[in-house]
């Protein structure tokens, strides 16, 4: 590849990028009420656990895991942002169902990846949803009054944090939905995976509640370190020393997944069959 | 008799959409890994929470394991029947294939909710009984008002309120696609808040009970079959499941039958 080439290429992606996520957002605009529901399903997503855990803190006489009722407040309702931040842009299912339909082949054709267009139109719905949730969280906050300790470093550090935490989703997803070309139908990876994100990211509940040995695992994978770790790090319950670890286990993450896409990508593309179900 | 036709041609439907999902014999792996997968987290998230606490708002571990016994075989209808029904409803809405249902001389909500059964999702069913019967005989229900035939007659009506609740409501916001015309976004998101509702309603405090017995009624549709299964029903929730169960479906009705009236094709 020349050097104009290499240039050219990421520029003519990026473009392309924005391009899918204006065309979304023009259709999303038409459809508002799909946002709404998204809204009100991913703030009861939220408070379902916060309530399951501030019910298990009071039957325990105040406290669990070091957490009060209103340090759990605090805890979800900034795992909420960035949940939505990060683990927001799911290109999984959206991509996956291009290749059951079959038209994963019309995407082939066109002079864009088809993942940059899948991204675009995640992101496209993600900004959105972002517009609109600061109201909602400031409501939340009135009605829960949550304890955190919020230190301009710590949240300088977390919001650095953020878009690594955001390239290494991206990755993982671009991972999880190639399996599609090769197996057609992943319901059951996306269940798995999903549900691995919950339990080991941080969404289901903070770190310190987990067993050691589900610490230990929560560690050595990307999630915690893009969905738990700067919550934690918001909220006050996480070094800002460790932030460095949280560059290097996403940095290595991200940097292996995109090295292992690659190839994964070009057999993937040769096994896909073009059926669709 | 008008009903029985309906139901001879829904029972139609379902037999050819499942005869076409069963021809993809290799999704029963795939649906029986998630399936195993999903009993895992839940029993995890139980156990994560038991580890802290020996009852959380009067449920103990073996009574949540009939919630999670319940949620599942729920979740065999929310996912085999009401969702791959409502997503090709979608589906024809936006193509304007509907055109084709509304020119057949059958009730067209009637065959919407039931038309595409996804029968590897029967295997939530059976987990789900399974799981509620090592609940049941871990927590007993000696207590139950009516003894152990009693305790399950309730839980059999329960979770035909339950059956209703989830239909109409899927079958109500569904019917927004009728005006915005994508409508697979609303899927996706009930969908998604179906998957964390492993949880009785009556642990949470007021606003979220109310919530998820009224915004998003699933959470009372998961509870009380549950209640029922551990002596816990009460004539509250009795009526609250029975006034839910009329109130969306008239509510679902209506609002089809005004959807309906304003669709015109958008098929090109």
């Amino acid at each position: 590849m020349t050097a104009a080439a290499w240039i050219d290429t990421p520029r003519r992606t990026l473009r392309g990028v924005f391009v899918a996520m204006r065309l979304n957002v023009i259709v999303a605009s038409q459809c508002r009420v799909n946002l709404a529901v998204w809204l009100v399903v991913s703030v009861l997503q939220s408070i379902v656990y916060l309530s399951v855990w501030q019910a298990v803190a009071i039957a325990n006489g105040g406290s669990t895991g070091g957490y009060t009722p209103a340090e759990f407040a605090g805890y979800f309702l900034v795992v909420l942002v960035v949940q939505r931040l990060v683990a927001g842009i799911s290109i999984v299912g959206e991509f996956s169902g291009y290749v059951r339909r079959g038209t994963l082949s019309t995407h082939l054709l066109r002079p864009l990846h088809p993942f940059a267009y899948v991204f675009g139109g995640m992101l496209a719905f993600n900004v959105q949803y972002l517009l609109t949730l600061p109201p909602i969280f400031a409501a939340l906050f009135l009605v829960f009054d949550p304890q955190m300790h919020v230190q301009a470093t710590s949240l300088a550090a977390a919001l650095v944090l953020l878009p690594l935490a955001m390239l290494t989703k991206v990755m993982c997803d671009t991972m999880v939905a190639c399996t599609s070309l090769w197996l057609t139908r992943i319901d059951g990876l996306r269940g798995m995976y999903g549900l691995t994100i919950l339990l080991l990211g941080g969404h289901l509940a903070p770190l310190p509640l987990l067993p050691d040995a589900m610490q230990t695992i929560a560690r050595a994978l990307p999630f915690y370190w893009m969905l738990g770790f700067p919550t934690e790090l918001v909220i006050g319950r996480a070094q800002l020393a460790d932030a460095w670890i949280a560059v290097a286990v996403l940095g290595a993450w991200s940097i292996a997944l995109y090295i292992l896409l690659q190839p994964t990508w070009r057999a993937g593309t040769r096994a896909y069959e073009a059926v669709g179900t | 008799m008008r009903g029985m036709h309906e139901a001879r041609v829904v029972t139609a439907h379902a037999r050819i959409a499942a005869s076409t999902e069963l021809a993809y014999r290799s999704n029963f792996w795939a649906y029986l890994v998630n399936t195993v997968v999903t009993l895992g987290v839940s029993i995890a998230s139980i156990a994560l929470v038991y580890r802290h606490t020996d009852e959380v708002g009067g449920w103990t571990s073996d009574d949540l394991l009939v919630v999670v016994g319940v949620f599942f075989a729920l979740g065999a209808f929310v996912n085999g029947v009401v969702h791959s029904s409502m997503a090709k409803l979608v589906a024809d809405i936006r193509t304007g294939d509907f055109d084709y249902r509304l020119l057949k001389p059958v009730d067209a909500q009637a065959v919407a909710v039931a038309q595409a059964p996804d029968p590897w999702r029967a295997l939530d069913l059976v987990i789900g009984i399974v799981v509620i019967g090592f609940g049941v005989s871990r927590g007993g229900l000696e207590a139950a008002a009516g003894g152990i035939p009693g305790a399950i007659g309730a839980a059999i009506g329960m979770f035909a309120c339950a059956v209703v609740i989830v239909a109409a409501f899927w079958t109500l916001l569904a019917s927004i696609t009728f005006w915005t015309v994508q409508g697979e976004g609303i899927l996706w998101a009930l969908d998604d808040m179906y998957d964390h509702l492993r949880w009785p309603i009556g642990i949470f405090p007021g606003g979220l009970r109310l919530a998820l017995s009224t915004i998003f009624p699933a959470g009372l549709a998961v509870t009380v079959p549950a209640e029922a299964l551990t002596g816990r029903l009460d004539a509250t929730s009795v009526f609250m499941a029975l006034a839910m169960a009329t109130a969306l479906l008239v509510a679902s009705r209506v609002v089809w039958r005004v959807a309906v009236r304003r669709y015109e094709g958008a098929s090109s």
